[in-house]
């Protein structure tokens, strides 16, 4: 019992920081088409820019603070200066944000250098708390109140404000969207921002459990890519649904049978793809 | 308001429209006719770039007309409101709340039509826009033209409906094999039995 309820929460935790990848990789195809295969890179980026400004000012706010302003810079000139150029072409997209997850890991290798490291904990969230003989971190609670919390504020973005109503216009037919003088390119940037926003929030707060070491921006990318998947492309509640049944399969198939964990992945992956090609959530 | 002169257009090796040339007056409405096939919606693609579907489906009603709202900038009390299409379309105002997939046929046209007129525009080209539409609501759609006539705009209305057409416009186009083939006033088509039968087959 013990175990079953402590891997419930670590998967949870783990769930919640792969929907704050897989919700931006989710409204960024749903609305540009675009496949960002350096999505991770974003986390990566995230995590060590947060764990040098920790360094710096012992601050975890201020860690997410400068952590999300490098990364949306980096994001907004990948899409402004070079995805923007190849609009509707997945292969050039695939191929160019390929080349950037290159750049970027090469990068922060030479910059951090190859050792696995973790973020501090924030000192708010040092603690533990005791059910009976069951020990919860509150970190946990933090990363899970930050997935929730993210999740509705992207909801209420989405589905209650001018602005989420024109992003779903755009998901809908971005041609009557344009016509209807609405300024795409700029709708664009500020989408890709959010996603950005979202992955180097992720690095902060998954550097504490998760870590941040070279791969890591490969290892993350695969699994918001399983969850956006299973959840359906473009939706939002695919990507949470998604997130939940991802990050839950992968703890416990780690905790389970650790010499099959991706198996535990990508079976139930395949058997959902054979029943519902779009995804649980997925249009068309 | 609106002049196309000589336009020519080709989907690949087809040549589609051969020389099309028309003209719709301030305040005037100009009715282009013609059987399936013709040119008549790749004429709007090619004077607007792209042809345009009729309504968002995961935005509600409400949505779907605010984020066309664009207020004139010179007399903003002339300009469109919320309120003021409402009472033009009251049957829009009990469904405020609905997605565009859950509207009927006729909302949905009625919708795309409101939504063209938030932005304020001073013409609009209306493709069909009575196409599959119930007699009771293409008599809306009737009274809808005519007050948006009212407000001085001019329209563009590309229709299969003959007999609507007629009581619309103020002048009409027959287009043919991608040439504009009849030019005349509604009463004298109405006359002219021969052009009838042989470009609109009544």
């Amino acid at each position: 019992m013990t175990f079953w309820l402590v891997q419930t929460f670590n998967g949870l935790s783990f769930a919640m920081l792969l929907f704050l990848l897989a919700a931006g990789l989710s409204l960024i195809f749903g609305l540009m088409g675009i496949i960002n295969l350096a999505h991770g890179s974003y986390y990566l980026l995230g995590a060590y820019v947060g764990l040098a400004v920790i360094k710096k000012t012992n601050s975890f706010l201020l860690a997410i603070v400068g952590a999300v302003a490098v990364v949306v810079i980096v994001g907004i000139i990948m899409q402004r200066f070079f995805l923007s150029r190849f609009y509707k072409n997945e292969l050039a997209q695939v191929l160019l944000t390929f080349g950037f997850l290159f750049i970027i890991a090469d990068v922060a290798l030479w910059i951090w250098g190859g050792n696995p490291q973790a973020l501090p904990k924030p000192s708010l969230f040092e603690e533990s708390y005791r059910f009976g003989n069951i020990v919860i971190p509150s970190y946990r609670i933090f990363v899970i109140g930050v997935g929730f919390l993210v999740a509705l504020a992207l909801w209420v973005l989405q589905e209650k404000t001018a602005i989420g109503a024109i992003i779903r216009a755009g998901v809908d037919d971005e041609e009557m969207t344009r016509g209807l003088g609405i300024n795409m390119p700029f709708l664009f940037t500020i989408v890709f921002g959010i996603g950005a926003t979202l992955a180097a929030l992720a690095g902060v707060i998954g550097g504490p459990f998760v870590g941040v070491y070279p791969g890591v921006d490969f290892e993350i990318l695969l699994l918001a890519f399983v969850v956006v998947i299973i959840g359906g492309l473009g939706s939002l509640k695919g990507a949470f649904v998604g997130s939940l049944i991802v990050g839950l399969l992968d703890n416990f198939g780690k905790a389970l049978f650790p010499e099959f964990s991706l198996f535990t992945i990508f079976a139930p992956m395949a058997i959902i793809l054979a029943v519902k090609p779009t995804g649980l959530f997925g249009k068309g | 308001m609106l002049e196309v002169q000589d336009i020519h257009t080709y989907y690949g090796d087809s040549y589609v429209l051969q020389g099309t040339s028309l003209k719709v007056g301030v305040g005037s409405v100009a009715a282009l006719l013609g059987r399936n096939g013709v040119g008549k919606t790749t004429l709007i693609r090619s004077i607007i770039g792209f042809t345009p579907p009729r309504r968002f489906p995961s935005l509600s009603v409400r949505e779907n007309v605010q984020i066309a709202t664009r207020p004139q900038a010179k007399d903003a009390a002339q300009s469109w409101t919320m309120e003021k299409l409402f009472t033009l379309f009251p049957v829009l105002k009990e469904r405020i709340r609905h997605r565009g997939s859950k509207l009927s046929g006729g909302e949905q046209q009625m919708l795309a039509s409101g939504r063209a007129l938030m932005g304020n525009p001073q013409c609009l080209l209306m493709d069909e826009p009575t196409e599959g539409l119930a007699p009771l609501i293409v008599r809306e759609m009737g009274r809808l033209i005519e007050q948006i006539k009212e407000h001085g705009l001019s329209i563009l209305l590309i229709e299969q409906n003959l007999a609507f057409a007629l009581k619309h416009a103020d002048y009409v186009y027959i287009m043919s094999k991608g040439r504009i083939v009849y030019q005349s006033s509604p009463q004298e088509l109405w006359k002219n039995a021969e052009v009838k039968s042989r470009y609109l087959g009544v």
